[in-house]
């Protein structure tokens, strides 16, 4: 059994302690999504406040909601499906459009025991990847987070977009694709400066 | 712009799956084709390792995003507990009102039904019983629906009887004018009693003869 399972388990655990009014696992797997719940909507809503608004509304309905969720998916994929849900209605409210992600309050956290040029490379390298990435479609942002960084299984991905395996798989292709023409269109731009 | 739905020509099949090889969420035996591709496809190598870094990219990028607030846990949490106190609340009366609910329909449960049944069919023969009894034998209490039995006796009083003497013996019946004198100065009057002959009554009235003159029954 790998640590993703475990996880599941562990979560499905959680969860179930929510659905009967365990208000100290609900803070538990509160702080364990918080951030990755406010990151993922803020790729979707570009917009710092409006993301934390729609998290404090996501993870009540988590609270309150609990006892509904059917234990067939991951329960990242059900708290990310209510946060997509809430964030796109939002949009839809507002009349906003795809926005450009805000560049501010990244790369700026310093790693543990990292020497200064690594540091500096790594936030060269985090710069260059948010610009690339603030290129991007939202639908291509949003997979990409999904695959790389939230490690979401093909079929949980196309259960929480609701769309095909078929285009979740040919979706990350292009996405990649022009991820990669953005940074090499970005490396020419800084070596030519 | 929408992506199309195929990959470009040319492109393995195998590439597809790369993202998820590299995520670590393949399924064993997807994982094992893609591994036994890779090791003959060097285009796949070089793909596998431009998606290797793109994560490493990304990863170095959304850790170091900004965090949420620390305004919002607090706002969540002061929610959840609100919300939590008006659980227990309806927790509370709905056990207060399903305790109740638990107890009258365990009266109508299959085994209880005939001991019901025969406490209702005792009651309603106490209640007939008790209805039809004379009133006599149920004591004081009378019922709405039933009069006492009486009988009606024609008196005729004598000339010298004052009224003092004939309001105590009417009193001793006992019994009550209803009606009269009429033109031969008779008084008809109504005592109680069980009997329909009134015979008692009757004796009474006719011992005393410095009152009364005569008394007869009036046949109803």
């Amino acid at each position: 059994m790998d640590a993703t399972h475990v996880k599941d388990r562990s979560d499905h655990d959680l969860l179930a302690a929510v659905a009967h009014g365990d208000r100290s696992a609900f803070e538990r797997l509160y702080h364990s999504y918080e951030k990755r719940v406010f990151q993922y909507v803020r790729t979707l809503v570009a917009d710092g406040s409006l993301a934390e608004e729609i998290v404090g509304d996501t993870m009540l309905a988590v609270w309150r909601g609990a006892g509904t969720f059917a234990y067939t998916s991951r329960v990242s994929t059900w708290m990310f499906g209510i946060a997509r849900h809430k964030a796109l209605d939002a949009l839809r409210r507002s009349g906003r459009r795809q926005r450009e992600v805000e560049l501010d309050g990244a790369a700026e956290l310093p790693h543990p025991h990292e020497r200064p040029d690594e540091a500096v490379l790594r936030n060269q390298l985090a710069t260059l990847t948010q610009r690339a990435m603030a290129a991007l479609t939202r639908e291509h942002q949003e997979i990409l987070r999904l695959v790389f960084y939230e490690e979401q299984p093909y079929e949980e991905i196309s259960a929480l977009l609701g769309i095909p395996t078929n285009t979740v798989k040919t979706r990350v292709f292009y996405a990649k694709q022009r991820l990669k023409e953005q940074l090499a269109h970005l490396g020419q731009t800084e070596s030519i400066r | 712009m929408s992506d199309p739905e195929t990959l470009p020509a040319g492109v393995h099949p195998e590439v597809e799956l790369l993202p998820w090889y590299v995520n670590g969420s393949l399924r064993q035996d997807d994982r094992q084709r893609v591994a036994r591709h890779l090791e003959s496809c060097p285009d796949c190598r070089r793909e596998l390792d431009e998606l290797t870094d793109i994560r490493r990219s990304l990863k170095t990028m959304y850790d170091a995003e900004a965090e949420p607030s620390a305004r919002l846990a607090r706002s969540v949490m002061a929610q959840v507990a609100e919300d939590s106190g008006r659980r227990s609340l309806r927790a509370h009366d709905r056990s207060w009102t399903s305790g109740l609910d638990r107890w009258f329909r365990s009266l109508l449960m299959p085994q209880w039904v005939p001991t019901l049944a025969a406490i209702l069919l005792v009651f309603q023969m106490g209640l007939l019983v008790w209805v039809a009894l004379p009133p006599g034998e149920r004591g004081e209490v009378s019922t709405r629906s039933l009069r006492r039995q009486t009988a009606t006796i024609k008196v005729l009083f004598q000339p010298s009887a004052t009224e003092e003497q004939i309001r105590s013996l009417l009193q001793g019946l006992p019994a009550r004018v209803v009606d009269g004198p009429n033109a031969e100065g008779t008084f008809t009057i109504e005592v109680t009693s069980g009997d329909p002959s009134a015979s008692a009554p009757l004796v009474q009235l006719r011992d005393r003869r410095d009152v009364v003159r005569s008394a007869e029954l009036v046949r109803p």
